[in-house]
């Protein structure tokens, strides 16, 4: 599999890491009220789609970069391919 | 009273243990040793990565962007993260690479000494890419001259630079793996000539 890193370009599956569900770039606030509920559902509960998944993938073996990846877990077919602090920044933007 | 201690005789050593550096020559193809180089690597801080990459800029004699290489009148840089870099230079004219560095960017970026964490191998001679392309998962003919990754080559993580397309690249790899990577990369010459020579 090869994911076109946005910075480096097309680069081998095998340099990296795959985090899991991309929805983990959103922390629950550990002092909210619910924060036990939130911190059990940001833990335990996971999509488990057949088809487009957002994912975070680590690039251990190159520049050390998160990714967020859109992959069709069916096909394996990569449809998007952003850096997790573009996203992580764009929803603090939107807040 | 006179200090009666011996005079300290500490012996540098290469990665290899040795007193000279690691020279192989196999075929067309020589890889060397360099342990002449100092390296430090620069991290701008937050709200500073413009300034910090003007000063290398400067240093550097133009900008240097993620995954090139430059060589500057007394330094090469070399860009290896978003906003990150690693700076070279000849370790018996700058052995202080790290300090000058930080001095002259302040609390704009973090510094670091690298000079013992990495071994310098240059790999030169015609067509070399032929040994290479055995080893990394980089497409080598699109790699042009002044390209800087970073990538595995075996299961040992490193800095290629191409300095001259298909005849000379350096490879930066952590010092612990220097004799790794040297078996590797031997291996993959001695397989590329002995496929030469057969009729």
């Amino acid at each position: 599999m090869i994911i076109p890193h946005p910075l480096l370009g097309p680069r081998d599956a095998q340099e990296f890491t795959y985090l899991g569900d991309a929805g983990l770039i959103n922390r629950p606030y550990w002092l909210s009220e619910d924060a036990a509920r939130a911190f059990h559902d940001y833990l335990y509960l996971r999509d488990n789609p057949a088809g487009q998944h957002r994912e975070l993938w680590f690039h251990e073996q190159g520049d050390r970069s998160w990714l967020v990846v859109t992959r069709d877990t069916t096909t394996h077919e990569i449809l998007k391919v952003e850096l997790a602090r573009d996203v992580a920044l764009a929803r603090r933007g939107a807040a | 009273m006179p200090d009666q201690s011996p005079a300290p005789r500490l012996i540098a050593r290469t990665a290899f243990g040795a007193d000279h550096p690691c020279v192989e020559t196999i075929g067309p193809w020589t890889l060397t040793e360099c342990p002449n180089r100092a390296i430090a690597s620069v991290a701008a801080r937050q709200g500073h990565e413009d300034a910090v990459a003007a000063t290398l800029a400067t240093l550097a004699s133009g900008p240097v962007d993620l995954g090139t290489l430059r060589r500057g009148p007394s330094v090469d840089v070399f860009g290896t993260a978003l906003q990150q870099w690693f700076v070279t230079a000849d370790h018996t004219e700058q052995e202080h690479l790290a300090r000058t560095l930080a001095d002259d960017l302040g609390m704009t970026a973090s510094v670091t000494e690298q000079n013992d964490g990495w071994v310098v191998f240059t790999l030169q001679g015609d067509g070399v890419i032929r040994v290479l392309e055995r080893l990394v998962m980089t497409d080598l003919r699109a790699l042009s001259n002044g390209s800087a990754q970073r990538l595995l080559l075996e299961h040992m993580n490193v800095f290629l630079l191409c300095r001259e397309q298909d005849q000379a690249y350096d490879i930066l790899v952590a010092r612990s793996f220097a004799l790794s990577l040297h078996h590797a990369v031997t291996a993959a010459m001695r397989s590329v000539a002995a496929l030469s020579t057969m009729s």
